[in-house]
């Protein structure tokens, strides 16, 4: 088994702090996520909520049920998972048990939520796909900016703050919509394969949210369990040799180090209170109290 | 386009449409299968309308508001009908009239850099109540000729003269875009999303936009038109040919044609206050001359041709004649035309110089 950590950076923000985490294989980087915790007076947000209204006319025995869009905020004080890069779904899933891990040994909100890039179709052959390729700012994001996609910077991600009051106030219905763009909206990026399985695995999924730029998916729910098994806990380290009681497989297990700002993946064998690893670590943590989760893992794809 | 000099314009004559007219009507109502709702091809729809019509003009108490008044023009040389024109007193019958307005929500914020013009559609019942032109129509050959000008324009006279039984708001539909097919791109686009129907089925039941359902089909939020196809886009506030002329003639009468639109087709609907229109702000009354019939009129004072219609609910006519310009006594010729006896009181009001037939001739 190759040696995985998960490093942590913290820094604070305007509005909160922010968390940054590293996902390493053998010393090379192969993911990361960044967490943002928001502070008391987060800054304002917008988002789609896709909703349905309900159209009945009795007397003439029609009944419709139509699909809107409508700008909310729903989601400010909630904890967001951003800025996801992993090279496989098993990094990426690492990356989120990691925040799982460190949410839960602070008691943060278990609730969370990460935007993805949108679907988009037309990129030309050797460029980098951009939100603002997607068909969603082609059709409605770009008809609320005064000077359409010039406004923005190429790299735009999200809408910019200090254009949210030109946001649309009113529903946006689907059904005027064009059917291509229907068939796209809250359809993830091709490139965020590995995210979009590492987030099933979570139980995250996209619901009633879509990003107000290019119409992304909000993946959205409960990372951390409220059950306190599912949580971090501290265990006392022993050696494998030593405790283990019987010939069951070590379960997979992140475990933090003395400083607290790194995971180890290993496998181990929990009893009780206790905890056995084989190895250097256990060697230099022996009889010491150590924060683990176990934790399960998708396949390597 | 046909001046006033060029037709023999004492052979036109509106009076109310009668019940024997129910042929010419059906004539026009399958000659103008697009575009006249509120002339359905269908013999027993125009006789109630006939009917109601014929009502309206024998009551002489007060008016309710569920009045229809429907005119028709005659070309009195050969005793034959070649046009008709209509009023609703009040649209929806002061419950429900639907008609989008056009709006433009301004989007800014003091940190934005700029703001954002946001053309929407508002679904609304403004024009509820309003009173609503209808029904014009006027064979092809007359489309040119003040005959037009005097079919559309006899039905101000006649608000003109019994305000009391009309709304101080007016309010006239016209027809969008649309092909023979009855593929209508707004409709499509929209209205088509909320009722699952096709055009035509729609202006089945809708009858002039006046059914409840409607609100509860159409959305109550406003569209934003910019995330509309193009196609739909285009055709807001479009007119369909067929309108051109009673289009033209209502926007040199002073209407206002930017604010409202049908909510099915788009087409444009054009509104004024009763008060500001041309006609009605120009027509004045005047007394049928005394003077023995066949004797000319003496007045020294140049001529211009004016419309002329007698001021009696139960004998309304209208005609084109030449009066002195600011008389108050026409000739006995006209008061004859009108059927109006000596010193009966006429409205009368210049004719226009407009593409639908200019009337400004001195004589």
């Amino acid at each position: 088994m190759s040696d995985w950590i998960i490093r942590r950076e913290v820094s604070s923000t305007e509005s909160g702090s922010e968390w940054k985490l590293r996902a390493l294989e053998d010393d090379e980087e192969r993911g990361s996520l960044c967490i943002k915790l928001p502070g008391i007076q987060p800054a304002a947000r917008f988002w789609y909520r896709v909703g349905v209204t309900s159209h009945g006319a009795p007397e003439i025995g029609i009944h419709r049920l139509q699909r809107t869009l409508t700008l909310c905020s729903d989601l400010i004080g909630t904890i967001e998972l951003a800025q996801p890069e992993a090279r496989d779904v098993l990094t990426a899933s690492l990356l989120l048990h990691a925040a799982q891990f460190w949410l839960g040994l602070e008691s943060q909100p278990g609730h969370v939520f990460l935007e993805m890039a949108a679907f988009t179709h037309a990129v030309s052959p050797g460029t980098a796909s951009s939100r603002l390729d997607a068909r969603f700012f082609d059709e409605i994001s770009r008809h609320f900016l005064p000077a359409g996609r010039s406004s923005l910077e190429e790299s735009a991600t999200t809408w910019p703050g200090h254009l949210t009051g030109l946001l649309p106030r009113h529903p946006i219905f689907l059904s005027l919509l064009s059917a291509e763009l229907n068939a796209v909206m809250g359809k993830p990026a091709a490139d965020m394969a590995h995210w979009v399985e590492a987030l099933r695995w979570h139980r995250l999924v996209p619901d009633a949210w879509l990003n107000v730029l290019d119409g992304g998916p909000v993946y959205q729910g409960q990372l951390v369990d409220e059950l306190q098994s599912a949580r971090a806990a501290p265990r006392e380290v022993h050696a494998a040799a030593a405790s283990r009681p019987d010939a069951r497989p070590p379960e997979t297990v992140l475990v933090q180090d003395a400083d607290g700002e790194v995971l180890h993946l290993m496998p181990a064998w929990m009893d009780g209170d206790r905890i056995a690893f084989a190895g250097d670590f256990a060697r230099a943590n022996q009889g010491l109290r150590r924060s683990c989760m176990t934790i399960r893992l998708p396949e390597r794809t | 386009m046909t001046h006033a000099q060029d037709v023999d314009l004492g052979r036109f004559l509106v009076r109310p449409a009668l019940a024997t007219d129910i042929d010419a009507l059906e004539r026009f109502a399958i000659a103008s299968a697009y575009g006249i709702t509120t002339l359905p091809s269908d013999r027993a729809a125009l006789l109630e309308r006939l009917s109601r019509s014929a009502r309206a003009f024998d009551n002489r108490d007060a008016a309710t508001g569920d009045e229809i008044y429907l005119f028709v023009l005659e070309d009195v040389r050969g005793h034959r009908v070649i046009g008709t024109s209509g009023i609703a007193a009040s649209a929806g019958l002061g419950r429900h009239f639907f008609s989008y307005r056009n709006e433009y929500v301004v989007h800014s914020g003091a940190e934005a850099g700029g703001h954002m013009r946001a053309h929407t559609l508002n679904l609304c019942q403004d024009l509820t109540g309003a009173t609503l032109l209808t029904s014009f129509y006027i064979e092809p050959e007359y489309e040119g000729t003040p005959a037009a000008q005097l079919l559309s324009r006899a039905r101000l006279l006649f608000i003109a003269q019994f305000p009391e039984r009309f709304a101080e708001r007016i309010a006239a539909e016209s027809p969008g875009l649309a092909d023979e097919r009855g593929h209508c791109p707004f409709w499509e686009a929209v209205g088509k999303k909320f009722f699952g129907m096709d055009y035509p089925e729609v202006e089945r039941l809708a009858v002039g936009r006046t059914k409840p359902f409607i609100g509860q089909l159409l959305p109550q939020s406003p569209l934003y038109v910019a995330l509309l196809p193009q196609e739909a886009q285009w055709a807001i506030g479009q007119l369909h040919p067929v309108a051109d002329l009673p289009f033209s003639i209502l926007e040199d009468e002073g209407f206002d044609s930017d604010t409202y639109v049908d909510i099915f087709d788009a087409g444009p609907i054009s509104d004024a206050r009763v008060s500001t229109l041309r006609t009605v702000r120009s027509s004045r009354l005047a007394r049928a001359s005394i003077a023995a019939p066949g004797s000319k009129d003496s007045s020294e004072a140049p001529r211009t041709w004016h419309l002329a219609a007698t001021a009696r609910l139960d004998h309304f006519r209208a005609v084109i004649a030449q009066v002195p310009e600011a008389a108050i006594e026409v000739g006995v010729e006209i008061a004859q035309r009108v059927g109006a006896s000596p010193h009966a009181l006429l409205r009368i009001a210049p004719l226009m110089d407009t593409e639908a037939g200019a009337g400004r001739e001195h004589v």
